[in-house]
């Protein structure tokens, strides 16, 4: 009975030695596979986080709300501080106010006048945030909602304000969303009040780069930004942020949304803009366009709207 | 009955150590690192701004980056502490199926630092029963030597098949602190969950050296 287990571990080492042989090689043919067949493995990880992750929620809910209360609590005592300097914004906000009001009348006045119809495409569908990428190398959150709602890759992310990132992943229950500071996120911009375009590309920092202003000379800090709805991507003027210089003498977009709190996103149902590739069909158009007069019964569905 | 009790045992220690490695995962995962990480500061210049009114005249705003830590990788300092340790709880399929996992959920590329791991408590594990004898600070260095050639292997690879990485600052960062948590891990490990080091000659119930 009293057999030394060195012999018997040397009886088995040889199975097992190729088990876990084929084990890491099956492993490095997944990685293999992945570096090849990219998005189909991306469809299979989708898949997989599907699975995964809504099993998780019951949990994490209460132990992100937890934690967000206890970060609260920290700020409590920055409170003070940050309400007198919010009294003393609201002193300068009634100002903005007065004049948005009055501008706000103008435009609709001018709206009126020109018969604009705003876009009925745009509208949004809100997801709650469930989990981070879970890496500090890459800034996406996944959200509740995926293909089963009509998420779409490449639909815009906002926050309440700004610009958050693109969707990039979608499961049938949930979907990624590329934050805008993740490296791999490029987004085409505007920036006002000059209209120079610009490409906002992320880098792991909370400010993103903004590279490719067509003459820096024109641009000062504090000129917003926008989203230019080039390449047919994203619709155009989505807020992203300001214009800030950065330390290490780089442009670089203060972003309005509040990536420290993201709780509810909006995801943009975005229709792809109609590309202009040739001339041809500017002067006469192959197809007979639609006219608004036939009688179309159906509307956009709007139910999904949270 | 002997026998019942050790087999319970290591089914413990092995369901244990799976609900471990979700918690570990799990963490990862609650969404309150939306931010990149920083060590705070401001990295970008104050913007002098226009109040709305005429008399309200010039205001600076200055930005401040959130502090955002970064977390070291506590998934590979479990895995390498149970397997020196402990090795029969930490069985190599259960390392294969959470680290497979923890490459999908946690946005990697699939599978190479999971066959990495492999590897890496593998060698450990053939090693277990010498390092037992060996003073903490030789097992340690073992492990850390062991943790930094596979996170070599691992960034060797990704940029030979070009895929794009993090910073390699902040990649070192995490290493660093990878590494100078691993007494941490080993105490947590010994402390709640009774995973030592068997001490030379010690016998299980049925009188096997372990």
């Amino acid at each position: 009975m009293a057999r030394d287990r060195q012999q018997s571990e040397d009886f088995i080492s040889p199975v097992r030695r190729l088990l876990v042989g084929v084990l890491v090689l099956f492993m490095l043919a997944t990685f293999l596979i992945w570096r090849i067949d990219n998005p189909r493995v991306e469809r299979f990880r989708m898949m997989v986080i599907d699975a995964v992750v809504p099993n998780f929620d019951w949990a994490m809910a209460p132990v992100t709300g937890i934690a967000n209360l206890l970060s609260d609590f920290q700020s409590y005592q920055r409170l003070a501080r940050q309400n007198s300097d919010l009294r003393r914004e609201l002193q300068d906000m009634k100002s903005w106010r007065e004049a948005a009001i009055q501008l706000d009348q103008e435009n609709a006045r001018l709206r009126d006048l020109i018969n604009v119809q705003l876009d009925p495409q745009l509208t949004r569908i809100t997801g709650v945030v469930m989990a981070d990428s879970g890496s500090p190398f890459r800034q996406s959150v996944l959200l509740n909602v995926g293909a089963r709602d009509g998420i779409l890759d490449g639909w815009p992310a906002m926050d309440g304000i700004g610009l958050v990132g693109r969707i990039s992943g979608v499961g049938e229950e949930t979907s990624r969303v590329i934050l805008v500071t993740d490296t791999s996120s490029q987004i085409p911009v505007t920036i006002q009040p000059s209209g120079q375009r610009a490409i906002l590309s992320g880098d792991n920092t909370i400010n993103p780069l903004l590279q490719f202003i067509e003459d820096p000379d024109l641009v000062k800090p504090g000129d917003r930004i926008v989203t230019s709805g080039d390449g047919g991507v994203f619709p155009a003027d989505l807020l992203v942020g300001q214009l800030a210089r950065g330390t290490d003498g780089r442009q670089r977009a203060r972003l309005s949304a509040d990536l420290e709190r993201l709780e509810f996103l909006r995801v943009l149902r975005s229709q792809p803009n109609a590309r202009i590739e040739e001339a041809g069909t500017l002067l006469a158009p192959r197809f007979q366009p639609q006219l608004p007069e036939e009688p179309e019964a159906e509307t956009p569905e709007d139910g999904a709207d949270g | 009955m002997a026998d019942n009790n050790l087999t319970r045992r290591r089914l413990i220690g092995r369901i244990t150590f799976a609900l471990l490695c979700l918690l570990i995962i799990f963490t990862h995962l609650i969404p309150l690192e939306m931010v990149p990480p920083s060590f705070g500061g401001s990295s970008l210049n104050p913007i002098e701004q226009r109040g709305a009114t005429q008399a309200a005249g010039v205001e600076i705003e200055e930005f401040f980056d959130p502090i955002r830590w970064i977390a070291p990788q506590f998934l590979v300092l479990l895995a390498a502490t149970w397997v020196t340790r402990r090795p029969s709880f930490a069985p190599v399929w259960i390392i294969a199926t959470v680290f497979l996992l923890a490459d999908f959920l946690l946005q990697r590329p699939p599978g190479l630092w999971a066959a990495l791991v492999i590897i890496l408590t593998e060698i450990l594990r053939a090693r277990s029963r010498f390092m037992r004898t060996l003073p903490f600070w030789l097992e340690w260095a073992t492990v850390a030597a062991g943790i930094v050639t596979i996170s070599v292997i691992y960034r060797v690879t990704l940029s030979i098949v070009l895929v794009p990485q993090g910073s390699l600052g902040l990649a070192l960062i995490q290493l660093t602190l990878t590494l100078l948590a691993y007494p941490l891990v080993v105490f947590v490990s010994y402390a709640l969950f009774g995973v030592s080091r068997p001490a030379p000659g010690e016998t299980d119930e049925l009188g096997h050296r372990i």
